[in-house]
């Protein structure tokens, strides 16, 4: 597979994620390209991985981290990811979100949004898929109890 | 089956990601087990509470990306050079003019 084509294909997948853990676009825009770059220059990797979306997807995360450090920006920005004004039709998931802790929050993120696996997703944090999987199962609790509250 | 399973069988089968055999196994549960038809519909609102974060890459950003990664794999030289001198104004600058001549570098950088 060819740069151009990876590009191509997951180009939208990994701004998605990048907007979804920061409101500044320029820093989204500035991420994106370091996680493309560095796409490109382990582009010979790419073979040997089982899925190159969560493995692209685990580079962007490992930039946005060096990134934020590097600002010491790493509460501030992932808090305002969600405190900013996000429009009317994130504004619920986001709220429902602030439930839960950032490392729940992407959990959740990637199998709704990305439809990743258990496996997937312990590869892109770095943790056992059997955390995964706990941290999934309750932040579900946190979820489902949450809708029921705003339901009565 | 524990809970977990459940919710994570329903969201595979509205993920449509299920071989026959567990597409099978679904329909049974939907038809004898209410827990499952519950866990289900919650799968289901939790999708649907997502839908609006798929969102796509703004042309314009997706383009900028793709010119500014081909300069610095073509030009590894000038864009080491052009960070030095980020580094360099971005310590010397008083915040105030940092924050004006930021969006402009952008800017000059992206239509250069």
């Amino acid at each position: 597979m060819s740069f151009e084509e990876i590009y191509t294909r997951y180009v939208d997948t990994v701004y998605r994620f990048l907007k979804f853990k920061l409101e500044d676009e320029h820093l989204v825009e500035d991420v994106l390209q370091e996680t493309f770059l560095a796409v490109y220059q382990n582009l010979h990797k790419i073979a040997e991985v089982n899925s190159p979306k969560a493995w692209i997807l685990a580079i962007a995360r490992n930039k946005l981290v060096d990134h934020l450090r590097k600002k010491r920006l790493v509460e501030v920005e992932l808090a305002e990811g969600l405190e900013a004004d996000p429009g009317p039709d994130h504004l619920f998931i986001r709220q429902l979100l602030s439930h839960l802790d950032d490392t729940a929050r992407t959990i959740l993120y990637g199998l709704y949004v990305e439809e990743l696996t258990c496996s997937e997703l312990a590869e892109i944090l770095g943790i056992p898929v059997g955390t995964v999987k706990s941290k999934a199962h309750a932040a579900r609790s946190v979820l489902q109890h949450k809708l029921k509250e705003e339901s009565v | 089956m524990t809970r977990q399973e459940m919710h994570e069988l329903a969201l595979a089968y509205l993920q449509q990601r299920l071989t026959i055999e567990e597409k099978l196994e679904v329909f049974r549960l939907i038809m004898e087990n209410d827990d499952f038809l519950q866990v289900l519909s919650f799968e289901l609102a939790l999708l649907r509470r997502f839908a609006p974060l798929k969102t796509v890459a703004p042309a314009g950003v997706r383009e900028r990306v793709q010119e500014k990664i081909i300069v610095v794999v073509q030009n590894p030289k000038k864009v080491i050079a052009e960070r030095v001198i980020h580094q360099v104004l971005r310590g010397t600058m008083p915040q105030i003019a940092w924050a004006v001549y930021q969006p402009w570098q952008r800017r000059v950088f992206a239509y250069e």
